[in-house]
């Protein structure tokens, strides 16, 4: 707990943060409005939700690059081992307060649904579905930003490496990755990578069907490479 | 930990991911949050499969194996896989479901195309199959390729098929029409001539629940043994046959009867013909001696207009094509309880008589905005005219309803051994036939070389409810109604409606203004013409420089009355812009700078 709140509140006390909150609010809304969220004249937030997953190949990162990189550059990693905190409790408090950071971000985007709830009656279980889709899409790209710093004390670096993962990651399954490989891969290997997709979970979810196959995808990799990310600062 | 192991270990930890991934996909746990449950069976759909006795067998070909499908494609097809599935678990065994991927040059795809489902052939020559053969005994239906525009319809289309493979014998439907719903035959193909029509959905439709028993306007009685008696804009019926239906109707066998006072598809094929050489007058659809003996008063000259629910779409603007949304649509009424967006085009009006010994329930009602304009006016006049031109009505107006309970004869004179002189009736009545063809209802895309049908409104939803209710299958209509209903900004809506009702104000005054001058010019022209003077007076070139001068203002008023017209929508757009741009990095400053004030006192 004191680990969260110290990493929670971190995120306030420089300018970064704010700015971060800001840029990623203007993206996400500018795309949205831009999109023809207003013309389309339908109360939903697709405009909104359709980007998103792009949007957060970039914002994550930025949020999550410093969790351990920042430690093993100012080498407060070593102090924090000295601390009665096993390091597994450390992985989840950093990675809980950079959430509850993100978690910030996506509420900020809500104004456009309330805009949709005054301007029509818009289906409200498709929007809880999307944003739900919205916060565990991010969960698992801060999990793979987690392990990303904490193997390097470069934040710049962790940043460049996890938006390549990421937007590897959102690539691997979509219609693009499926074209492209079309010819050349078994029909197997590419409804397997479809299985891996964050693009068409996403998708599902944003129509307001959650499904296991997306929840285990989800969770399952968080905890995968938070357990990575254990594995990577063990001593 | 040493690095080797670290590497060991981490490999171990994404190996596990993705076999407890792979695992757990494969289980049917699914979460639908949406209002209307689309992705979840419906009662009705649950009620269906309690009353099936009889084994079905639902043989779903789904091409899997071929890789150049994209992958929103797959996804669909796993999605109507799961519902397939969702259909058999709930059937208790009584569906037996069989996925079959009909491979390229294999015997399952030589059994797919023997079955009827064609599938759509991809630039490689490999065929996509995504349709379903449902079977039961001897009976078979098929359903050749799902559309995933029609995903929200996806259980209606596979409730349908089942349903359909209950039916032993179809209900027989009579069909009385004026309208070209069949495609004309095929003609040997010429060089630059069009493609072959199909026929309209509306019968394609019908054609797959009924035998369709074509009836001609000129026969003398109707066939015997009918379940549903459709009329779609009847015309030149003899008297020998409207005492027919009269008899029909009265014996308590349902009417699904759709007249109209000005028919534009026949106006546009008038035109058509008169540019041809030959002459042709649209006519109205009429039935006096049947709608006065049920009890419904119907005039044929008129036709309705309505400010708040006229159809506008940026510019255009025509008053007498009218759009039923939210409280203009009857939600009591299960075929219609979910109905939102139904276009009639030239609509007219229905009322019930005070006389009347029969019930009405309106069903589609215009605003208290309406008013009624002569149906020739709208050969004429340009639809910025007919608004004015219209006579306001004091209160909303009918333009479909049911019609039930006791009716007397139509033809009381008649003598006939078996005549029943009264009996309880129950008949749709809707006073627009437009509203039904496809070219005002759908649009056909191509998607690789397969032509699917997307709808535009709720028309075809409002006629197959109404037929369906009226031809007994409750189950369909309930599947139908939950999904596919648009969510349009209503708050936008209004304020169309209400900068329309401004606007027209503002452009009567102004018109009313130019008429004048127009008039002062003309009389004083024809007093000229009177006076045998041929030259223009200095007053009359006064006159006339004042009457160009105000022309030209006014038309610049009406120009001004016309850009104004969509301000307050725009404003409201960049108002809710600006807003949610700016709210949160102006909120989030205001935080910053509050946040750093108590750190600092702390």
């Amino acid at each position: 707990m004191p680990i969260f709140k110290k990493e929670f509140l971190g995120y306030f006390r420089s300018p970064v943060g704010y700015v971060i909150l800001a840029v990623f609010h203007v993206m996400v809304i500018g795309l949205a409005l831009y999109s023809g969220y207003y013309s389309r004249n339908e109360a939903n937030l697709n405009s909104l939700f359709r980007p998103l997953p792009w949007i957060l190949i970039v914002f994550i990162p930025a949020v999550g690059m410093r969790l351990w990189a920042e430690e093993k550059r100012s080498g407060s990693i070593e102090l924090l081992f000295t601390l009665p905190i096993s390091p597994r409790s450390a992985v989840v408090a950093k990675f809980l307060a950079a959430l509850a950071f993100i978690g910030i971000g996506l509420c900020l985007t809500f104004s456009l649904a309330l805009t949709t709830g005054y301007l029509g009656d818009p289906d409200w279980g498709v929007i809880f579905a999307g944003y739900v889709g919205a916060l565990l899409t991010a969960s698992a790209f801060l999990s793979i930003t987690a392990v990303c710093s904490a193997l390097t004390k470069n934040q710049v670096i962790a940043f460049v490496i996890s938006v390549m993962i990421c937007l590897f990651a959102t690539l691997v399954g979509s219609d693009w990755l499926a074209q492209f490989l079309g010819n050349s891969a078994p029909t197997a290997v590419l409804d397997f990578l479809r299985l891996l997709s964050f693009e068409q979970h996403f998708a599902t979810m944003s129509k307001g069907l959650i499904d296991i196959s997306a929840l285990s995808f989800y969770i399952v990799l968080t905890l995968a490479c938070l357990g990575i990310n254990m594995i990577v600062i063990e001593r | 930990m040493t690095l080797s192991k670290k590497i060991f270990a981490a490999v171990l930890v994404l190996i596990n991911f993705v076999l407890l991934h792979y695992i757990v996909s494969s289980l049917p746990i699914r979460f639908d949050f949406t209002q209307e449950g689309i992705y979840t069976l419906s009662d009705s759909t649950e009620n269906m499969l309690a009353k099936l006795e009889e084994p079905v067998s639902v043989e779903f070909y789904s091409s899997k194996s071929i890789a150049d499908l994209p992958a929103w494609f797959k996804n669909f097809s796993d999605r109507v896989e799961q519902m397939m599935e969702q259909y058999e678990k709930a059937s208790g065994g009584l569906i037996k479901l069989k996925v079959i991927d009909p491979k390229p040059d294999s015997p399952e795809e030589e059994r797919a195309i023997a079955a009827g489902l064609n599938g759509t052939e991809l630039p490689n020559g490999d065929r996509v199959f995504l349709g379903m053969v449902v079977a039961q005994g001897e009976t078979e239906t098929i359903h050749p390729f799902f559309n995933w525009d029609r995903e929200t319809f996806l259980e209606y289309d596979i409730s349908k098929a089942i349903y359909e493979t209950q039916l032993i014998t179809k209900p027989r439907l009579g069909l009385i029409t004026s309208l070209p719903l069949k495609a004309p035959p095929a003609m040997p193909m010429m060089p630059g001539q069009q493609q072959q029509q199909s026929d309209q959905i509306i019968l394609s439709q019908l054609e797959t629940q009924f035998e369709i028993v074509e009836v001609d306007p000129s026969e003398s009685a109707l066939p015997a043994d009918l379940d549903l008696l459709a009329l779609i804009h009847p015309k030149n019926l003899s008297e020998d046959l409207q005492y027919s239906i009269d008899q029909y109707a009265l014996s308590g066998k349902p009417v699904f009867l759709s007249l109209d006072p000005s028919s534009v598809m026949e106006r546009e094929q008038g035109r058509q013909q008169m540019m041809m050489g030959q002459m042709s007058q649209p006519t109205p659809s009429d039935l006096p001696e049947l709608l006065a003996a049920w009890g419904i008063e119907y005039d044929v000259s008129q036709v309705l207009t309505d400010q708040t629910n006229s159809l506008s779409q940026g510019r255009f603007t025509q008053p007498a094509w009218l759009i039923f949304r939210n409280e203009f649509v009857n939600r009591d009424l299960l075929p219609s309880s979910e109905l939102d967006g139904v276009l009639l085009l030239e609509a007219g009006q229905l009322k019930h008589a005070a006389d009347a010994t029969t019930a009405w329930e309106p069903i589609l009602t215009t605003s208290a905005d309406s008013g009624q304009v002569q149906s020739m006016m709208l050969q004429f006049s340009d639809p910025s005219q007919i608004g004015r031109q219209a006579e306001p009505l004091s209160e909303p107006a009918t333009v479909a309803g049911l019609l039930t309970g006791e009716a007397q004869t139509a033809f009381p004179e008649r003598e006939d051994d078996n005549k029943k002189s009264s009996g309880n009736i129950t008949v749709f009545i809707i006073a627009d036939s437009d509203f039904l063809l496809d070219q005002f209802s759908v649009q056909r895309v191509n998607f690789l070389g397969m032509q699917q049908v997307q709808k535009l409104n709720d028309n075809q939803d409002l006629a197959n409810n109404f037929i369906e209710y009226l031809g007994g299958s409750r189950d369909l209509i309930g599947i139908r109604g939950k999904a596919g209903a648009s969510r349009p900004f209503d708050v936008v809506q209004r304020m169309e409606a209400e900068a329309q009702k401004l606007y027209q104000a503002k452009l009567e005054v102004v018109e009313a203004e130019l008429q004048e001058t127009n008039q002062k010019l003309s009389q004083i022209l024809s007093e000229q013409t009177g006076s045998g003077i041929i030259y223009a007076t200095p007053e009359m070139e006064e006159l006339i420089a004042e009457n160009q001068k105000k022309q030209a203002e006014l038309k610049s008023q009406i120009r001004e009355i016309r850009s104004g017209l969509r301000q307050g929508i725009d404003r409201l757009g960049n108002t809710i812009g600006a807003l949610n741009l700016l709210w949160a990095p102006l909120g989030l400053l205001a935080f910053a700078l509050l946040f750093n004030r108590m750190r600092k006192s702390n």
